[in-house]
């Protein structure tokens, strides 16, 4: 079996961490950059316009259509700039995946090139006014777009109510009264801040000749940078002093229930594994208590299920329902809530979720993107976990373990989305 | 079994046909802890109209049957199928589109067990008064939840200004109204007309012996007895050449308007190789002239028209084919026009490079499919309903060339076949 610790840890002579998972399992070769940044509200909208006004142009490619064409060229290679939120983090992210060259009639290093359209999308920046006007323009719109989806948007508006005054509560783009104030320069300044104090993790996982890629990255990327290490800082709460129900109203066809646990237990805590356990069981599967239970026997919803945030120790339920059978389902999800405080769980539940879980854990490897963002969120919390050890760690999981997880898990907000009129 | 090996991906395809009519596909893929099956049936929301398979009468049933039916077959006299799934370490699921419906499951351990357990279940229907009944409010909710999403919305009124009769403007999941009327009756009929081993496709990737799953799964089938059953005739409505309607306009809590411009295609080739042609030339030429690395689609971004959220596409199939060019926009009037005349320009503007630049992009695209064991498998099947391997889509577009492609241009893009679907704010 690969696994998943398949990454070599390796530093660049400007302090940068890189990872590289040498296989022959893609057709393709990934890069990605990640800089990690504290989720504070005076720079969280700052650094989220960060990836996208160096989308826009740099030296060599003064504008976008100049990246595209290039990209078109190295055989539609594929790059992507997004912001991501783990734990109290804010992550900027560049991705580039590129065919293998060993597919194509070529001889073209392909690497190469790639190595050098990220440095020059992350060194050169053109970084001009308008650019930074339009992606200001952009990503307002997408900030007030959210509420288009009426999934995300409830989802959202749950973990903002539950961490209203924590960095948690921030949404990773920012704030649209921040953005408006921004200027070119302030972003700009904070551009150089991140690249030269951010802790820079760089991902490599396809089929590369190792040393030629830790040379051409460690060569091109020479600029000055010495990372803040101490950087993932996000605060646990695990007591809740009282549960706030929030609802709001807007012209929808479908009820949006959505509620928000802490659970206090993050991915380095002993709890983690009975944590997965539990999650499975309660509700992230289709034989699930709240699967069974909400849709199959009630015919309540299309959709319920449980999801873990393990760097800052969140459980969420969310659903789709009709507006009217909301407190039918509230007091249904609460009874296999409770259910799993008074240990009611199934041998067949408990070793369905156990034999599920592990599956999950072993085709993790087969995904690149999956392998990356996993392995990562494993560096956030200083426990990067080797399949086999999770493994074990799981089949160690007893069903006490899990009455341990339920008492420490409280119930913090219930947020529902009505229908108007 | 017949072992088809590609050049470019290096990788093998084993294809058998059993007695009873069923195709098996399988690609062995080393390296992996995943396997992944799919067993599909060529059947899907447009197949609401068919001759009888025994009174040989025209019938018409419920819109949305064949995602009930989708639904249903999960049902089993045995035991929950999500438990036998879940107690092999397997996950399954199932999609239903216009043409087909899809059961799967993926898991690293239990293979063949897993294997074992989607056949059955698909193969040994299972409907109630009582079960059938219990589905209708789970439905219900999923296509409320469309309801709500405008992305979808935008895209269905762009198919019903496109269609007066064809039924793909009926939505796949049908409407409340249609799916309370669907009886355990209707969804017997359904499954008994079209879910037989000849009209079905079984597609297995992962870490396995071909040889080996293979004579499993033929020793399974023999004993089922399927092999007998009529042929089956579809009944598709005449659609005019013109739209439907021209714009539609309607009202969702959006942010900002959000445009689709749909284009009729009313050519389609009767050889599976020409079929495959156009639509791959198709989308090359949309690329060309509309694609992220135009010079047409910088300008409207930087003009605001458009932002990284767009779409252009276009999908051809042996019954119908249209194109979408659309995104969120401040002004949908002003990006219509701008799209219109940018178009007329563009196809005078192309040149040797970038055809040779988009060509260098879909034999990479082409490629990076492998990466995803779901991608694979739902093009090689969606490809086999059309009549072709998907391993032979890199010789088809090498026929391609830019007189094709101005051809094209002439013959599609024509302004009595564009529909506008708008959704504004409320």
């Amino acid at each position: 079996m690969e696994n998943i610790n398949c990454f070599k840890h390796l530093k660049t002579d400007n302090d940068m961490e890189l990872y590289i998972c040498k296989t022959k399992k893609f057709k393709t070769n990934l890069l990605q950059i990640f800089i990690l940044n504290k989720l504070d509200r005076e720079t969280v909208s700052k650094n989220a316009l960060v990836p996208f006004i160096l989308y826009r142009g740099s030296e060599k490619y003064p504008d976008s259509k100049s990246f595209k064409i290039q990209l078109d060229y190295l055989y539609g290679a594929e790059l992507n700039v997004s912001v991501w939120k783990r734990g109290e983090l804010q992550i900027i992210n560049f991705s580039l995946e590129i065919v293998n060259e060993k597919y194509l009639p070529t001889d073209e290093k392909l690497n190469k090139k790639a190595i050098l359209l990220l440095k020059e999308l992350v060194l050169s920046p053109r970084f001009t006014e308008e650019y930074f006007q339009q992606e200001r323009d952009f990503i307002i719109k997408e900030i007030k777009s959210i509420k288009n989806d009426k999934y995300t948007y409830s989802l959202l508006r749950c973990y903002q109510e539950m961490c209203r005054n924590e960095p948690f509560g921030l949404h990773k783009l920012g704030h649209v009264e921040d953005h408006e104030r921004l200027n070119r320069e302030d972003v700009y300044e904070q551009y150089q801040r991140v690249l030269t104090e951010s802790r820079i993790l760089f991902f490599v996982i396809g089929d590369i000749d190792e040393d030629a890629l830790y040379d051409g990255i460690n060569n091109s990327f020479d600029f000055k940078h010495k990372q803040d290490r101490n950087i993932n800082q996000t605060y646990v709460k695990s007591n809740v002093a009282e549960i706030k129900e929030i609802e709001e109203k807007m012209n929808v066809n479908q009820g949006k229930l959505v509620m928000g646990f802490r659970t206090g237990i993050t991915r380095n805590s002993h709890l983690y594994y009975p944590l997965l356990m539990y999650n499975g069981i309660l509700g992230s599967f289709p034989h699930s208590k709240l699967f069974q239970s909400v849709r199959e026997k009630e015919s309540l919803a299309y959709y319920v299920s449980s999801n873990i945030e393990t760097t800052k120790g969140l459980l969420i339920i969310t659903s789709g329902i009709a507006v009217e059978n909301y407190e039918k389902t509230r007091k249904l999800i609460m009874e296999q809530v409770e259910k799993m405080k008074n240990g009611d769980i199934s041998d067949d539940e408990f070793n369905w979720t156990r034999a599920s879980l592990i599956s999950t854990f072993k085709t993790m490897a087969d995904s690149n993107r999956g392998l990356s963002s996993h392995y990562l969120l494993g560096l956030i919390n200083d426990q990067p976990e080797p399949v086999p050890e999770s493994i074990d760690r799981l089949n160690a999981v007893k069903k006490e373990d899990l009455v341990e997880v339920a008492n420490r898990i409280s119930l913090d907000t219930i947020y529902f989305l009505n229908k108007k009129g | 079994m017949v072992k088809i090996y590609n050049e470019i991906i290096k990788e093998s395809i084993f294809k058998e046909k059993l007695d009873n009519g069923l195709t098996v596909l399988m690609m062995p893929r080393a390296g992996y802890n995943k396997n992944y099956g799919i067993f599909a049936a060529n059947c899907g929301s447009i197949d609401n109209k068919f001759y009888h398979p025994e009174t040989n009468e025209p019938v018409e049933v419920p819109d949305g049957i064949a995602h009930f039916l989708e639904h249903k077959l999960f049902e089993s006299q045995k035991e929950d199928v999500f438990s036998a799934f879940a107690s092999l370490g397997a996950s399954a699921n199932a999609f239903t589109n216009y043409n087909m419906t899809a059961y799967l499951f993926h898991t690293s351990d239990n293979f063949l067990e897993s294997l074992e357990t989607l056949i059955d279940f698909v193969q040994d229907p299972y409907f109630t008064d009582e079960n059938v009944e219990k589905e209708k409010g789970i439905i219900a909710q999923e296509i409320k939840m469309y309801d709500d999403d405008p992305d979808y919305q935008v895209y269905k009124n762009m198919i019903t200004g496109l269609y007066h009769q064809f039924p793909i403007r009926i939505d796949i999941a049908g409407t409340v109204d249609s799916i309370y009327k669907i009886k355990k009756e209707d969804l017997n009929l359904c499954y008994n007309t079209f879910y037989n081993p000849g009209n079905m496709l079984l597609f297995l990737t992962g870490n396995f012996d071909p040889d080996k799953v293979i004579e499993i799964i033929k020793e399974k089938q023999i004993k089922k007895d399927l092999a007998n059953y009529p042929e089956i005739k579809r009944i598709y409505p005449d659609e005019p050449a013109y739209v439907n309607q021209k714009i539609i306009t309607k009202k969702m809590d959006v942010s900002q308007p959000l445009f689709r411009l749909g284009i009729k295609e009313t050519l389609i080739p009767d050889s599976p190789a020409e079929l495959v042609k156009q639509e791959i030339g198709t989308l090359m030429l949309l690329d060309l002239l509309i694609g992220k690395s135009t010079g047409l689609y910088q300008d409207l971004y930087t003009e605001g028209l458009l932002d990284d959220y767009y779409v252009n596409y276009y999908v051809l199939e042996k019954e119908y084919g249209y194109a979408v060019i659309g995104g969120r926009t401040r002004d949908p009037d002003l990006l219509f026009e701008r799209i219109r005349n940018g178009l007329r320009k563009g196809i005078k503007e192309i040149k040797t490079e970038d055809f040779d630049r988009i060509y260098r992009k879909t034999l990479g695209e082409f490629i990076e499919n492998f990466n995803s064991f779901e991608t694979v498998a739902t093009e090689f099947i969606s490809y086999y309903f059309k009549g072709i391997n998907f391993f032979e889509i890199m010789d088809i577009i090498k026929e391609i060339d830019l007189e094709y492609l101005y051809g094209r241009f002439e013959e599609f893009f024509r302004e009595d076949r564009f529909v506008r679907s708008i959704i504004n704010g409320d």
